[in-house]
């Protein structure tokens, strides 16, 4: 049985390794979590980039969940904002491409332009 | 939707919505009677009497009555389960409850309700969430209840000043629920 006594020891973990990378000013990742993105696999698409962001240790991106973005047909939505304000929505996300924001758009810069809303709309 | 859990995602946003500040999800899973029982209870902005049936009305909730597209589709699950959703609310407490027959051929599985609580607090970690899972079987001796139990203001107490929405402490909560689920299921 785990226990909460774990967390302490998480936390002393998490002390020593804050460093000011810890501010969250990085990119923002926002997974759209209506009843539509949800019946599409958002809340996998959300748990694929949180382990991403984890496992890659983005300790200064911030995941957050919004709700319906309105653009039901291409759910799921995951809308990417830059460290400039600047706002990127991808379209019909799944688990694979999600990791691929992850790596490629958040990590290196480098925008996905094919997996962009703007190329489903036509 | 293909699990429960993905439907608990949806419902509980609702009670987000209306700027609860306290959502309670109880799981019971009644062996004995067979019956399937959902209750998600906030402290949110209730709903007006008036406006109580159009929340199972598809066409007439778009959001500004607090109720989405989820709650009437869920209402019809209920029903196809052999089971009932009832709404209750009063300015400061809204319940829900939905009932299913646990042995009823349109049931469906529970599926990653870790998934689904790690959602709802990544969602707003400055909501307090309880989530109690309870099971009631029949031993040859006696009844038996097995309860597991989350809630994020004893989280929040072992973490101090660590945030409840850090990655490694969400992955921790994913784990923990898990962990208990499967115990619960095995019925020890």
């Amino acid at each position: 049985m785990k226990s909460l006594e774990e967390l302490k020891k998480i936390r002393e973990e998490e002390k020593k390794k804050m460093t000011l990378r810890d501010i969250k000013d990085g990119y923002q990742i926002v997974v759209s979590m209506g009843t539509t993105g949800i019946a599409h696999g958002a809340r996998d698409v959300l748990h694929a980039i949180v382990d991403e962001v984890d496992k890659k240790d983005l300790r200064d991106v911030t995941v957050t969940i919004s709700g319906c973005m309105k653009e039901c047909p291409f759910e799921p939505l995951v809308k990417v904002i830059d460290t400039k304000g600047n706002e990127f929505m991808y379209g019909k996300v799944d688990t694979k491409n999600a990791k691929k924001i992850v790596d490629e758009h958040v990590m290196n810069h480098q925008v996905i332009k094919e997996m962009l809303l703007e190329n489903y709309e036509g | 939707m293909n699990d429960l859990s993905l439907w608990i995602l949806d419902l509980a946003q609702n009670s987000y919505d209306a700027h609860a500040k306290d959502v309670r999800i109880f799981i019971t899973e009644d062996f004995i009677e067979n019956q399937w029982m959902l209750e998600i209870i906030d402290d949110g902005d209730g709903i007006t009497e008036e406006d109580l049936p159009k929340v199972f009305d598809p066409f007439f909730s778009k959001k500004q009555k607090r109720f989405g597209l989820g709650l009437p589709l869920f209402s019809d699950l209920c029903k196809e389960c052999e089971g009932l959703l009832t709404l209750k609310s009063s300015s400061k407490k809204t319940i829900l409850q939905g009932i299913m027959n646990l042995q009823s051929v349109n049931m469906l599985d529970l599926g990653k309700i870790e998934e689904t609580i790690t959602a709802l607090i990544c969602m707003n970690p400055m909501v307090e969430l309880y989530y109690e899972h309870k099971t009631i079987r029949k031993t040859s001796l006696e009844t038996k209840v097995n309860t597991f139990t989350l809630d994020t203001k004893e989280i929040r107490k072992e973490l101090k000043e660590l945030s409840i929405q850090s990655f490694v402490v969400l992955s921790w909560i994913k784990k923990y629920i898990k962990n208990g689920i499967e115990e619960l299921k095995e019925g020890l």
